[in-house]
């Protein structure tokens, strides 16, 4: 508990900007929901015959797991952010009213229907006058329940960069800061709590057959106040959120975008930090994004400002362009991407942090040394006794094994696929001979893995660096300099040696990258 | 007044029909009992007048004019209609309820207030009393009156009644009976009742027309339908008022 209220104290204006951009998904999309529900369920109610497509529909709806629909909308909308989140949001809340509508219109007594239509009702009267009026309560009872299954969903659409209190879990979840999961997490709580009860208040007030114990101004007062309550909670942090624009790219905020790995995760608080030491910027993190193709997008539709990419990825998976021949260096492709970036998508890569995040061949270090292994080319003669891990990936990949058989001309005796996971492991442990990991991954550092040269210059360049669009380098002046201030900064060795950390859990990534830039420029 | 002539209605096509060949008349200001047990046809024969039930042939003519040639809701709109379910609108108050229909027909609330009152007088609910009441907190009788009421409301032509005493219990029944015939009296209004009490369709009816089967036996006042009746069944249905009675005084030890 301590934890938490150490992150409330530091970050109390973000939890307030993030709980209102919660009530604001949660709000704006039961109302949707309800503005789409209601009449659909009036809608089933009049036409019997589409009851059980619709309902199936709405059903399954609600049944597709959240991360799913959520990646699925993203596709669907081509954008990260509020937009795809509001509809996920709107999507699940609309079973609980469509149905309860549905219940509710059904759920009137017969002689009540026979009532109103020999009495000479209109179908649209007896509807406006008897059956809503009637189904009220069981109506609120459905918005009640959207709504809180909203407060619920809303967490996660922190997930493709739409705010909300999740964004403090999702940054928890990814910097293994328990205060910051708490952060996210206990007020997310307490708002489905008051969202509940507000709601309750509302059913209780709908029901118009209360009216009658209830004359006393006092009580009236009370029945109005509960009616109000979850409007106001719900829907002025919409207004408040718009007439405050910070739902839209602030004048003085800088948008950090990371993807789902440790050493994302590393570089992209690498620079907020480094944003924040040099400049007054607001840094907004947005880390732990679904993959590279959903930063680039949202780099592109100026969603996000900053995040880390490698050219060796910006070249094969953003511009769909041939893997570099050996003749070409890798200042050669930085230039390429650089080039290709600027005019296509007007986002400036800045100098490299330094290391090569490449695909190297590890071998364990007493095979290495006993056998004389220092260059890839070292292990043709011997390879078809050998055998070698790699990913499932790289299995596929034209940048992967297939390539390298072809360059290097030899192929291994048993080739296994194994899991990220266990893949350095299990040459520490001469599971396998020889392994194909990647140049910085801690765990390298971390069972003293020996990296062999790749002499024939087979695999592509993966430098990283700072994407950042040139509007907000434009609006932002101090910022390029900031950021180039980490040109160099992080060989392989280094950039592994945070990895190690930060997946060992030395602490979260956030101290391990204030105590790597305190070391590295003591005068801050 | 009303007249049904020719009249047949087959619910589900292969299921014997409800009503066959069905022809009556009702007359202005007089109360009609339509007699008959369950399936006899004679809540369908009710519903005919105001197009809750569309015949299947035949038709229906309210001062000469088609019915079919009339919009449905104001037709239903200028006859009062009261049930056995009564259908009170629970979210409504009692004045609410009755004043549904002034509303509908576009009364302003203060002339519709009034009425609501003068109704709640006529039928022995004292407004102050009752007027702000919910449905619910009215006993089966007086729900029973604030139904009667709220289908006298616009002061229709018309009463259509489908079994409106059947859900009360023996003695309120009996006293309602009684004040609905005074009502009768006083309002001169054309009324068409469903039951299955032979005796009640005896009390209230100026004449009582007996249906069973989807076909209409006799029409015809309780006398004529004891002294002359047209059908076997007619005969032993009043025959077994006399059995009835027969029996009762036994029970009691009479003079039989």
């Amino acid at each position: 508990m301590n934890e938490l209220f150490t992150a409330l104290a530091a970050r109390g204006p973000e939890v307030w900007l993030r709980t209102l951009e919660h009530l604001m998904l949660t709000g704006v999309s039961t109302l949707a929901a309800v503005g789409l529900g209601v009449p659909l369920g009036i809608l089933v109610f009049f036409r019997p015959g589409l009851r059980s497509a619709l309902m199936s529909f709405v059903g399954i709806l609600q049944t597709i797991p959240s991360l799913a629909m959520l990646a699925l909308l993203l596709v669907v909308f081509g954008r990260i952010g509020v937009v795809p989140a509001l509809a996920a949001l709107t999507l699940y809340a609309l079973l609980p009213v469509v149905r309860n509508t549905l219940v509710g219109l059904e759920g009137v007594d017969e002689s009540v229907g026979e009532a109103a239509r020999g009495l000479g009702m209109t179908p649209f009267q007896e509807l406006a006058r008897v059956r809503l009026p009637l189904a009220a309560p069981v109506l609120a009872a459905g918005v009640r329940t959207a709504a809180v299954i909203g407060v619920g969903i809303a967490t996660l659409s922190a997930f493709i960069g739409a705010g909300g209190l999740g964004q403090f879990i999702n940054r928890g979840l990814a910097l293994s800061d328990t205060g910051l999961i708490l952060l996210g997490a206990v007020p997310a709580g307490i708002l489905a709590l008051l969202v509940d009860g507000s709601i309750a208040g509302l059913e209780w007030a709908a029901d118009a057959r209360r009216h009658r114990d209830h004359r006393g101004a006092g009580r009236r007062a009370l029945r109005t106040t509960a009616a109000v309550l979850p409007c106001a909670l719900l829907v002025l942090p919409t207004a408040v959120l718009f007439a405050s624009g910070r739902s839209a790219a602030g004048v003085d905020r800088v948008g950090i975008c990371s993807k789902n790995f440790t050493e994302q995760l590393v570089l992209g608080e690498l620079m907020a930090q480094v944003i924040e030491r040099r400049t007054d910027l607001f840094v907004d993190r947005r880390f732990n994004m679904g993959g590279t193709v959903i930063c680039h997008r949202a780099l592109a539709a100026g969603e996000i400002d900053v995040y880390p990419e490698y050219t060796g990825t910006a070249l094969t998976a953003i511009l769909e362009e041939d893997l570099p021949g050996s003749e070409e260096t890798a200042d050669d492709v930085f230039r390429r991407v650089r080039e290709a970036y600027e005019a296509r998508f007007d986002v400036a890569w800045l100098p490299p942090f330094g290391f090569d995040n490449t695909y190297v061949v590890l071998a364990h270090p007493r095979v290495a040394d006993s056998l004389g292994w220092r260059r890839v080319s070292d292990l043709a003669s011997l390879a078809r006794q050998l055998s070698v891990g790699f990913t499932a990936e790289f299995a596929e990949r034209p940048d992967g094994y297939p390539g390298f058989t072809e360059h290097y001309g030899y192929t291994f005796g048993t080739e296994r696929d194994l899991d990220p996971g266990i893949l350095y492991r299990a040459v520490a442990d001469r599971e396998v001979d020889v392994a194909f990991g990647f140049a910085t991954d801690g765990r390298i550092d971390g069972y003293g893995l020996v990296v062999l040269e790749d002499d024939l210059g087979f695999f592509p360049p993966y430098q990283a660096a700072p994407l950042v669009r040139m509007e907000t380098l434009e609006a932002f002046p101090e910022l390029g300099p900031a950021l180039r201030s980490l040109e160099g900064a992080l060989p392989d060795s280094t950039m592994r040696r945070l990895n190690r950390q930060a997946d060992a859990g030395e602490g979260n990534v956030a101290s391990i990258v204030s105590a790597f830039l305190d070391a590295r420029d003591p005068g801050s | 007044m009303i007249d049904l002539t020719n009249i047949s209605k087959i619910y589900t096509s292969g299921a014997p029909p409800a009503l066959v060949d069905l022809t009556i008349s009702v007359r202005r200001g007089e109360t009609l009992a339509l007699l008959g047990s369950s399936g006899s046809g004679k809540t369908t024969a009710l519903k005919l007048v105001n197009r809750l039930v569309e015949p299947t042939s035949g038709e229906v003519r309210i001062d000469g004019r088609d019915v079919q040639g009339m919009d449905v809701h104001a037709l239903r709109r200028s006859i009062g209609y009261v049930f056995q379910g009564i259908g009170l609108f629970p979210h409504l108050t009692v004045a609410e309820n009755i004043g549904v229909v002034p509303r509908l027909e576009g009364w302003d609330a203060e002339r519709t207030r009034r009425r609501a009152e003068e109704l709640l007088d006529m039928v022995g609910l004292p407004p102050e009393h009752f007027r702000d009441r919910y449905p619910d907190a009215l006993s089966g009788g007086q729900a029973q009156r604030v139904g009667v009421a709220r289908a006298l409301a616009t002061e229709p032509e018309i009463l259509l009644m489908d079994e409106p005493f059947g859900a009360l219990d023996a003695v309120t029944r009996v006293r309602l009976q009684d004040e609905l015939v005074d009502l009768a009296r006083r309002l001169e209004r054309t009324i068409v009742f469903v039951t299955h009490d032979l005796i009640e369709a005896l009390k209230l009816g100026d004449r009582v027309a007996v249906l069973h089967k989807g076909a209409l036996h006799q029409v015809g006042s309780g006398r004529e339908l004891h002294d002359h009746p047209a059908t076997p069944f007619v005969r032993d249905l009043l025959g077994q008022l006399r059995d009835q009675i027969d029996e009762a005084d036994r029970l009691l030890g009479g003079s039989a």
